[in-house]
């Protein structure tokens, strides 16, 4: 019950916050509650008109400006195939920061913060298909069930999804 | 202006951009030494070598050309990892090449005795700990700036030359901020854009207020003229006058306003744009000797002609552009250019011609590299690229002329089978191609063997503006480069016409390819429009007839890197923002043709009345699936991917797709029992299934067929057209 997974380790254990607590930005897709480590998200923001990308994975349904830069939106639910998230005028998107990756990531809603005090992770089921495959974690709080995600490991699989390594400019 | 002049003019930049490159390779060696230099670092590695090897020869450092090409073949015997006196050798090497730069150019006793130590480690064994040198560069052993008889009274004169350079009345900024204030001109110009917008806005806001007043006024005087007019109507009369005159005023001087501000911005954009452009001539003055050297070296006479020096070019261009262009001569001499004894044979003059043509091509940057030799043979080549493994028998037959020639920008690829000291290391036309497409261009090469061959670079002028015809798909709108859009017309389906099996257009008297753009980039079925709008793409002398759904205009736009994430992705190659807040991508020309080509098949000829399908393809192999995946994506159909069969189940639960593709031989769950699973659920036993197998027997088909697959084909035997009708005999009918 107090195993605890990478994404825990990521949260910030100094800086104000207690070390005890692990800090999240919880979203729903399609009808589950998920999770990501809070610190990769570096803003919420309302989803411009959306250009569809030529020859794209479906999970990548398109691109909008945002601050002068063109940002992709990265549809977790087609990314492991459990379907697409509607896209709607009040669609908000969390735009994250992994690595060198920026992309914005739809949701059906957005619940915002959540801190999960640590011993309340526990490890993932141990499956590898569809959404598990991205799992670093559960946790629990007063509304229930939340499924952590590696977000950083997502978006990696997505970006080598849409441009197979050594097809970069053919 | 003489050789030795043009050299002089040239050398701040090349010790410059020496000393970055050293840099670069010395912090490369370290990771290999450690270990921990990836696959892509080692090939940059051996690129960056090869560069200034180039470099150094074509600015008559003799002695830096050796020592390079000396450390090249140590870094090539030592495979991945060198022990640590072999990195120790290089890492030297490169401290060497900084003083060397000060030298005499010719081979003294040191660099001799540096290429000799280098060759003398070549398949020396792993010493560790024993062997090793210090870590602290040993200056005895190092080259050049020890050696007191090839240093000494010569390097002073170096110090001289130093000297003898010019102050610039110019400051020097960094390229990157550069490009910052670029970006934010441009964006500032589709902020001029959007205040336009809105200042029309707010006249029709205006309009709309002044015809309301238009009836306040009326009503006021109606009730005066029934004496009913009080003091406040007329006063209420009077403010609505005033009001409504000062709303007339300021709308004018807010339009003007908002024009001037606009005409202001696009200046500024257009500044920005020019404080990049840089005379081209800094980079091609220093080939017509330096060519012409090197042709002697191999015992060829060679005149080589520059034209076109007064083209601009953008900073970042032109920085980029020198690596490209000495790999594109050095190739020309070495494998172009005949011995005189050769040509006088062919019945050629004996001194041939190497020309560099530079000239702006509306927004684009056109650099011409043509030399009269040998010309290039696709049957050769292809003999070569399968000789090298770069592609495979069935590959190789099916390969066309066009894109036989195409091979030499492969990596790996090199024609020569001794590794001639200026090229033919297999590194050189891959780095060309790689850098220019980096830079949103395109190289092509063209051939009349026996005769000449061609290479034509294809550069944006300036990386901030680019004039760009905007189309639409749906109610998308994308891009296509001004300069590679020929002309737009409405397509006459008269005009249509099957050509060996391609639908084409005649257009200005050639066959160009025809093909809906809409369903070329997978977006959508195509336009409905018995004569949709066609525009006529052109590039690198090959085209395409580019039906679309619609037109958006023609405007010049700020050019937008599509972001890191969206890096390589194929047919963008930038985005734009329009001024109403949508993003318009750009694309890509050269991929637009490649795909049309390979897409105007028969088969495809159809692509507009058959529906696009999503596609659920499972294959544990990535690439066998990266390869069917892009097959599939290049027929107009969406593919969902899974890796195994479990896999697969798993994802067929999302609903929603059409066809099942599925390979056998997979680990958790094979493609048989797949099979079997999902015909034997009530949910899914309609769902076509093709099994897509390396194994050909008769029974492994029966086996396929047995569990329940609707078709069965063998992976050797998979192209387009097959895969094509055979979805379309699978998935045609139903809905």
């Amino acid at each position: 019950m107090s195993q605890v997974r990478p994404s825990s380790e990521a949260a910030p254990s100094g800086a104000g916050h207690a070390g005890q607590d692990a800090w999240f930005f919880c979203l729903r897709i399609l009808g589950g509650r998920y999770a990501f480590e809070a610190l990769l998200v570096t803003e919420v923001v309302r989803l411009g008109p959306l250009t569809r990308l030529p020859a794209a994975p479906s999970f990548l349904p398109g691109v909008f400006m945002h601050r002068g830069e063109v940002l992709p939106v990265l549809d977790i639910g087609q990314l492991v195939g459990q379907g697409a998230i509607a896209i709607r005028a009040s669609t908000r998107a969390a735009v994250v920061h992994s690595g060198q990756w920026k992309v914005a990531v739809i949701s059906d809603g957005l619940e915002g913060l959540v801190v999960i005090p640590r011993r309340h992770l526990e490890a993932p089921p141990a499956e590898s298909s569809g959404m598990a495959e991205f799992l670093s974690g559960v946790a629990r709080d007063k509304l229930g069930t939340i499924a952590v995600l590696d977000l950083p490991r997502l978006v990696e699989a997505a970006r080598s999804r849409a441009v197979p390594a050594g097809s970069a400019g053919t | 202006m003489g050789a030795e002049e043009i050299r002089q003019k040239l050398l701040p930049r090349f010790r410059e951009m020496t000393a970055d490159r050293v840099e670069k390779i010395s912090s490369a060696l370290l990771q290999l030494e450690r270990g921990t230099a990836s696959g892509e670092q080692r090939e940059e590695l051996a690129r960056e070598l090869h560069t200034l090897k180039g470099e150094a020869r074509m600015m008559g450092f003799a002695a830096i050309s050796s020592v390079i090409h000396a450390a090249e073949d140590l870094l090539k015997g030592c495979g991945a990892m060198p022990s640590r006196e072999q990195a120790q050798a290089l890492l030297e090497t490169c401290d060497a090449v900084l003083a060397m730069l000060d030298q005499p150019a010719e081979l003294g006793p040191a660099s001799q005795a540096l290429v000799t130590r280098l060759h003398g480690l070549i398949g020396a064994a792993a010493s560790p700990g024993a062997a090793a040198t210090p870590a602290t560069p040993d200056p005895a052993t190092a080259a050049g700036p020890t050696e007191p008889a090839e240093a000494g009274g010569l390097r002073a004169r170096a110090s001289l030359e130093l000297r003898g350079d010019r102050v610039h009345a110019s400051i020097r900024v960094d390229v990157d901020r550069l490009d910052e204030i670029a970006a934010i001109a441009g964006d500032v110009l589709v902020e001029g854009a959007r205040a336009n917008r809105r200042a029309r806005d707010l006249d029709g806001l205006f309009a709309r207020w002044n015809r309301i007043s238009d009836r306040v006024v009326l009503l006021a005087e109606q009730l005066r003229h029934e004496g009913y007019g009080d003091k406040a109507v007329e006063q209420l009369e009077g403010d609505v006058h005033l009001l409504r005159s000062d709303t007339f005023r300021f709308s004018r001087v807010h339009s003007e306003a908002v024009q001037g501000a606009r005409a202001q911005f696009t200046l500024l954009a257009e500044r920005v744009g020019s404080a990049r452009l840089i005379p081209l001539s800094g980079v091609l003055a220093g080939f017509p000797r330096a060519a012409r050297e090197m042709a002697r070296e191999q015992g060829k006479e060679l005149d080589c002609e520059v034209s076109g020096g007064e083209t601009g070019v953008d900073k970042a261009i032109l920085l980029s552009l020198n690596d490209p262009l000495v790999h594109l001569v050095r190739n020309s001499i070495d494998h172009g250019v005949e011995t005189p004894e050769e040509r006088t044979a062919a019945g050629k003059p004996p001194v041939a011609r190497l020309t560099i043509t530079a000239r702006s091509d509306g927004d684009l940057l056109a650099l011409v590299v043509e030399d009269d030799g040998r010309g290039i043979t696709p049957a050769k080549i292809r003999a070569t690229a399968l000789a090298r493994g770069v592609i495979g028998e069935q590959q190789a037959a099916g390969l066309s002329a066009r894109a036989a020639l195409d091979m030499i920008f492969v990596a790996g690829f090199s024609t020569r089978d001794q590794a001639g000291e200026t090229s033919g290391r297999g590194v050189g036309l891959d780095v060309v191609r790689r850098k220019v497409t980096a830079l949103g261009g395109s190289v092509t090469v063209e051939s009349e063997p026996g005769q000449w061959t061609r290479f034509t670079l294809r550069l944006p002028q300036s990386l901030s503006l680019m004039k760009v015809l905007l189309v639409r798909i749906d109610e998308d709108v994308y891009g296509l480069p001004a300069v590679d859009v020929d002309s737009v017309d409405r397509l006459d389906p008269k005009d249509v016409a099957e050509v060996a099996g391609i639908r084409a257009v005649r257009y200005r008297n050639r066959l160009l390819p025809l093909v809906a753009l809409g369903p070329l980039l997978s977006l959508n079925g195509g336009p409905r429009h018995p004569r949709p709008t066609v525009a006529y793409v052109m590039h690198g002398g090959e085209g395409a007839a580019v039906v679309v759904d619609g037109l958006f205009g023609e405007r010049e736009v700020a050019v937008k890197a599509p972001g890191a994430f969206l890096k390589g992705l194929r047919f963008v190659t930038g985005a734009a923002a329009l001024e109403d807040g949508r993003v318009a991508l750009l694309l890509s020309t050269p991929d637009l043709i490649s795909a049309a080509r390979r897409l105007a098949s028969p088969a495809m000829s159809r692509g507009r009345d058959r529906r696009r399908l999503r596609v659920l393809l499972v294959d544990d192999s990535a690439i066998a699936r990266e390869a069917e995946a892009a097959l599939l994506r290049s027929l107009g159909h969406e593919v969902d991917e899974a890796v195994d069969g479990e896999d697969g189940w798993q994802r067929l639960q999302g609903g929603g797709f059409q066809v099942l593709i599925t390979d056998v031989q997979m680990p958790v769950l094979d493609g048989i029992d797949l099979t079997r699973r999902v015909k034997a659920s009530p949910r899914f036993f309609k769902l076509p299934i093709l099994i897509l197998s390396s194994l050909s027997a008769p029974e492994e088909r029966r086996r396929g067929v047995d569990a329940g697959a609707d078709a069965y084909m063998v992976k050797g035997e998979l192209d387009a057209e097959t895969l094509a009708s055979a979805l379309e005999r699978l998935c045609g009918v139903s809905v």
